[in-house]
């Protein structure tokens, strides 16, 4: 399994790792590579209280990532080769005092960055100013009517109508400023939301953004958010459903990838981290998000708001916590939640390595969000 | 045959020691069961198999005496002895590599090491596990589900109860921390769960970030002294959030 989709312009539900071949190559050689993609928060704090936000799962020591923490870590991360980052992870990031300048910065230096957020501060004097320099800003919203939207995100009826608000605004803002920013909406889905299904897909027709995605929920590996991955086949006909209310410039896709496989890894090992780091609104560097909590020390390599960086990066304890993971000490089908982020990259460089494939050769037009893997 | 000399400095060590006590060289038994054979650069490698579970009953190879690579042959018979062909050419010289590694010596590559960049010792058998995979598949066709072969714990393990595997872990984090000077209270085993999971709680005399070290560095030691793939946690922190309760 390749993990590639069909080549299509946006790609939501697939990996983009086989268009960076030269990193792969690197890999493949032992060098030090330096993450393609990093996920990561500014903060671990957030506004609102989802039912189903794996978030719950990733407490660990709480740090602040300040101005001068951030601008260095996007220094250290132009420096040595990251290509994309995403404000999305275990925290709001958009509720740090820090959300903008970060954005803007990072964009600067020729990151390419991008926001995953719940949408509720972000006014249109702040989209205006941050939309310019984000290669996509994705709206989480698993509900497409008020009172089940607040029983979901666990906020107030009202507050749907300013996110539906927001939404609408950032795709004029868009369209205003001719921009290259794309704008998404994301549903995570639980088999209990399914009534939300076409009531979402159908908002997202109103208000046009330029897609929206719809997702499994992950769990950790003693299931404490209850996620029913058998319950997600009784709902296809809903999804295929709402997939059809596409259009020219409004995009419905579900991760039918991830929900298929009810929850399960193909690999035991995690050669993913490397390629597509994941960072806690604490500043932990940790390889993974479902490794962030306390019980994972084990795995925790740094904070950066003590030490730079690129210093983590080229630590020996870096290397030996990817190593761990990519060898028989560890084993992801037992020892890791659902269906991470890293979750398709993974898949495609075990079957790399293990002789399944060869790498294939990508040939014509990039897909676009190229550096987040 | 690789020279002695072109053997990475992290598998002289394992690779010398395994050469004294080769368990599987030989050729393969003839009980006339199905047996996967193949053959590169003067070396042979030999699974018999049962045909129906496709699973490897005895395994068998020959090299050269002194060749490094009969170290490697020899814990991929080790590994592949109870196991499924196919988690022998997905996983089998993972295992090698990782049982002929010196952790304290210097890895030969800065990065993530796997058996294809690990040196030339390892070439022959990769060629000899591609040529393996070859076999199988024309024979059994490819897999299309999801191998989970795992080998976590030994019988004699499983057996004990929480009380028996406490009693047979404690006298080595004794000596774990005797070995590295640490204070008899500087952390404590609290638990052993269902999932055989052992969670340690540290006490604040141990600096937060020597925390993740210290545990990956006793894991390891656990893990050699008892011959059991242990993990360690520490203890779950709940989330901070006023707002959000599971």
């Amino acid at each position: 399994m390749t993990g590639m989709t069909d080549h299509v312009e946006l790609i939501l539900d697939g990996t983009k790792i086989a268009w960076h071949q030269d990193r792969i190559d690197a890999w493949e050689r032992g060098e030090r590579i330096a993450p393609i993609t990093i996920d990561m928060s500014l903060t671990r704090a957030c506004n609102f209280a989802c039912h189903f936000c794996y978030a719950m799962l990733q407490e660990n020591e709480r740090k602040v990532i300040d101005k001068k923490a951030i601008f260095e870590f996007l220094e250290d991360c132009a420096e040595i080769g990251v290509k994309g980052i995403s404000l999305v992870s275990d925290g709001e990031s958009t509720i740090s005092p820090v959300f903008v300048d970060a954005c803007k910065y990072g964009h600067e230096l020729g990151l390419s960055m991008a926001v995953g957020t719940n949408g509720f501060v972000l006014n249109r004097r702040k989209l205006e100013e941050v939309l310019p320099s984000l290669t996509y800003l994705r709206v989480n919203i698993s509900a497409g009517e008020r009172k089940r939207y607040a029983e979901i995100m666990g906020v107030k009826e009202h507050w749907f109508d300013r996110v539906a608000e927001n939404i609408k605004a950032m795709g004029e803002i868009k369209r205003e400023q001719n921009l290259d920013v794309t704008i998404g909406m994301q549903m995570v889905l639980m088999p209990e939301y399914h009534d939300q299904i076409m009531p979402l897909a159908r908002l997202g027709k109103e208000l046009r953004p330029d897609y929206l995605v719809i997702k499994h929920c992950s769990d950790d590996e003693d299931g404490s958010l209850g996620v029913d991955y058998s319950g997600y086949a009784s709902l296809y006909d809903t999804l295929h459903e709402a997939e059809a209310l596409s259009d020219e410039t409004y995009q419905v896709t579900v991760k039918w990838s991830k929900i298929d496989t009810e929850g399960t890894r193909s690999y035991q090992r995690c050669y993913g981290a490397p390629f597509m780091l994941q960072m806690s609104g604490s500043g932990l560097v940790a390889p993974c998000g479902m490794l962030f909590n306390e019980r994972y020390k084990k795995f925790h390599i740094g904070n950066i708001t003590e030490e730079r960086f690129r210093d983590i990066f080229y630590s020996d304890r870096y290397w030996e916590v990817m190593n761990y993971l990519a060898s028989p000490d560890f084993n992801a089908q037992k020892m890791c939640g659902s269906l991470c982020l890293q979750h398709k990259v993974n898949e495609f460089l075990d079957g790399y390595q293990k002789g399944d494939f060869e790498l294939p050769e990508m040939k014509g037009e990039q897909p676009m969000h190229i550096n987040f893997i | 045959m690789t020279p002695q000399s072109d053997v990475p400095r992290a598998f002289a060590g394992p690779i010398a020691g395994r050469l004294q006590h080769l368990a599987h060289e030989g050729p393969a038994p003839d009980t006339g069961a199905a047996a996967i054979s193949v053959e590169a650069e003067g070396m042979r490698l030999s699974l018999v198999l049962d045909g129906e579970t496709e699973t490897v009953t005895d395994a068998r190879f020959m090299a050269p005496a002194s060749a490094p690579e009969a170290a490697i042959l020899d814990l991929l018979c080790a590994h592949a002895i109870g196991a499924p062909v196919r988690e022998v050419i997905e996983h089998g010289l993972i295992f090698a590599l990782q049982a002929l590694r010196d952790p304290e010596a210097p890895s030969p590559v800065a990065g993530i090491l796997t058996p294809r960049n690990a040196g030339a010792c390892f070439k022959t058998p990769l060629e000899m596990v591609a040529a393996i995979r070859r076999e199988a598949e024309a024979r059994f066709g490819r897999h299309k589900d999801t191998n989970f072969f795992d080998r976590p714990y030994s019988e004699g393990w499983s057996k004990l109860d929480k009380i028996g595997k406490r009693d047979l872990v404690l006298p080595h984090i004794d000596s774990f921390k005797a070995a590295c000077g640490i204070s008899d209270d500087a952390f404590e085993l609290v638990e052993i769960d269902q999932y055989d999971r052992l969670f340690l709680v540290f006490a604040d005399e141990i600096p937060v970030w020597d925390k993740p070290v210290l545990l990956m560095k006793l894991e390891r030691w656990l893990r050699k002294q008892t011959g059991e793939r242990i993990e360690l946690f520490t203890e779950v922190v709940k989330d901070a959030n006023r707002i959000r309760r599971l």
